[in-house]
């Protein structure tokens, strides 16, 4: 899958998760630019993520990842 | 070994310059028998529990990065799916690996810490006198150095770093006597390289730490102790008229935290004059405006130990995924719902955690059910701010919700202080009973130590409001630029304040989580 199709398919989950239509993520976009991401959202997050992929992430990778750009690169990998 | 006897101010003189004097390259194992011989003294059978856990963890460890660096030397110039199919094979082993060493070691706390309690409960049920022939002691610090070889191995098995290899550099990071008797949780990543490091002896960094501890000192020995003579008997059986009574649970409040954090700032100073930053623990938690920013700045490490280790595991488990996408057209439901099963699970074993005694765990309940609320009604929450936007920067409302989450997190002390049910009813009971006469009475003879508390708390709130804004120096760095004078004096007499109005010596050098 190409990169922007990825951040495409991105922007819809971010939208849904964080209910903000005017919402955009970047590569270096982080818990820290989103006031409403915090431990529990990441985790409803991820599994949006991993359900609209087909994939999963490790534990290693829930807990460590910085940005989406980090996000991006495992569903670069896993997908 | 308490930290507040005269043995621990020689044991620890005696470890501060003999790290510093010896060749740098046999600190780390200074530091690891310095620790073994702490634990040893504070409990000398207790310390085949200690290397039993470290054995465990130290052995399972090392076979799961075995299986790490097997996998990857097979998947060499392997396709893809290859690869997955071979992580996939190596990844069952090393879950089969980490549940029976996780398994051992919580079944060695569960076992010790709650076998009578089992059978007390038990035999209560069948109304038959079912307790044990024999009484189990529970090793100190059991629960602490547990939890933190449980971390370590999940996260070797998560892959977050590779094992140890050398057993008593491992057992150094286990039994490192700051933090084993009762916190904090270290995390392996953050402290291992520094307690490895060798270091030259630095004066400011050793300064620092001595603040650090002797403010702990003033806590622990003037707050906490003082209050302990105040409100021990009280808790013990009740009997007092409601306004003692009252008064009584909110120092009660004021003398756990200056324990406990008392307790931290002595570990983390001492554990900062040999140069090695351990976590903190508490973050001003009486100024928190809701239950769940309190245990954030509460017992930080033991939040994050259920976090990482309890909480997002059952999120993601099987079980919650199906619920969550069986609710899927329900986007409230299909969060707030595993969100609110996953939290009522980790805030009764957190009960569960304190002891065994079902006070803990209504305790547990008790917190869990303002933490789930707040989850179950965060979007009415929002929507209230999104009507009354200045409310959120409103100074007037912060501080009501400040006020508000101090009195629910002190009235959760009636169930905490006694740890009995029953004394818990009659303290409830005896909240309500006024009598005038009888308070005026419970103020005359506890008069030295109220006051004594009093300003000990002032002078904590103000220490602790301070820490909590931006751009202001710590009090300690300010007495360190004071001029050589100057310092001396305030060293003196805080010296003289702490030997003058501080309890200490028997019956005084246990701190409150011991016990756990």
């Amino acid at each position: 899958m190409e990169r922007n199709e990825i951040f495409e398919k991105l922007n819809e989950i971010f939208r849904d998760v964080f209910d903000d239509e005017s919402l955009t993520v970047t590569e270096e976009t982080s818990a820290a630019d989103i006031e409403d991401w915090d431990s529990l959202t990441h985790i409803t997050l991820i599994s949006e993520v991993e359900d609209a992929f087909d994939m999963k992430f490790s534990m290693k990778e829930v807990v460590g990842m910085k940005n989406v750009g980090e996000m991006a690169d495992i569903i670069e990998r896993e997908a | 070994m308490s930290f507040t006897t005269l043995s621990f101010l020689v044991f620890f003189a005696v470890v501060f310059w003999g790290y510093y004097l010896i060749p740098k390259k046999g600190q780390w194992m200074w530091l690891c028998a310095a620790s073994v011989i702490f634990y040893a003294f504070a409990s000398l059978w207790s310390l085949c529990y200690l290397f039993g856990t470290a054995l465990v963890s130290y052995g399972a460890a090392r076979y799961l990065s075995a299986q790490d660096e097997r996998c990857r030397a097979a998947s060499e110039g392997l396709g893809k799916a290859e690869r997955s199919a071979l992580k996939k094979k190596f990844g069952k082993k090393k879950r089969a690996v980490t549940a029976i060493a996780v398994i051992a070691l919580i079944g060695t706390l569960v076992a010790v810490k709650y076998t009578g309690f089992f059978a007390d409960t038990l035999g209560a049920l069948t109304k038959r006198e079912l307790s044990l022939p024999f009484d189990i002691l529970l090793p100190v610090g059991l629960s602490f150095y547990l939890f933190q070889s449980v971390a370590y191995l999940v996260d070797v098995s998560r892959g977050n770093y590779p094992a140890e290899r050398n057993f008593f550099r491992y057992l150094l990071y286990i039994s490192y006597f700051p933090h084993v008797l009762q916190g904090p949780l270290d995390d392996y990543a953050s402290v291992s390289s520094q307690l490895y490091a060798s270091r030259e002896f630095d004066g400011e960094r050793a300064v620092r730490g001595a603040q650090r501890a002797a403010w702990g000192f003033f806590k622990k020995l003037v707050i906490a102790n003082q209050i302990s003579v105040i409100v021990s008997p009280v808790f013990a059986e009740g009997g007092q008229d409601g306004l003692s009574t009252i008064l009584c649970i909110f120092l009660y409040s004021i003398q756990l935290y200056a324990d406990f954090s008392g307790y931290m700032d002595i570990a983390i100073g001492c554990s900062e004059m040999l140069g090695v930053r351990i976590a903190e623990n508490f973050r001003a938690p009486y100024f928190s405006g809701s239950i769940a920013e309190f245990w954030r700045r509460w017992h930080i490490t033991l939040g994050a130990w259920f976090k990482n280790y309890l909480f997002y595991p059952l999120l993601r488990s099987s079980g919650l995924t199906k619920l969550r996408k069986a609710l899927k057209k329900n986007k409230y439901l299909s969060s707030a719902l595993p969100t609110a099963i996953a939290l009522s699970v980790v805030w009764l074993l957190i009960g569960f955690w304190h002891g065994a005694n079902w006070s803990y765990v209504f305790y547990g309940i008790y917190h869990g059910f303002f933490i789930v609320a707040e989850t179950i009604f965060a979007p009415l929450y929002a929507k209230f701010h999104e009507k009354f936007p200045k409310l959120q920067k409103n100074a007037a409302f912060r501080a009501f919700r400040v006020v508000r989450t101090f009195v629910l997190v002190t009235v959760g002390y009636y169930l905490f202080a006694p740890a009995s049910l029953g004394v818990t009813v009659t303290l409830l009971r005896d909240s309500l009973h006024f009598d005038g006469g009888a308070f005026v009475a419970f103020l005359t003879t506890n008069l030295r130590e109220l006051i004594v508390a009093i300003a000990g708390t002032a002078a904590l709130t103000f220490v602790d409001l301070r820490s909590l804004r931006e751009n202001r120096l710590p009090v300690g760095e300010v007495i360190s630029r004071k001029q050589g004078w100057v310092r001396a004096l305030l060293y003196g007499l805080f010296l003289f304040v702490i030997l003058f109005f501080g309890l200490y010596g028997s019956g005084f050098d246990q701190f409150a989580y011991f016990k756990f």
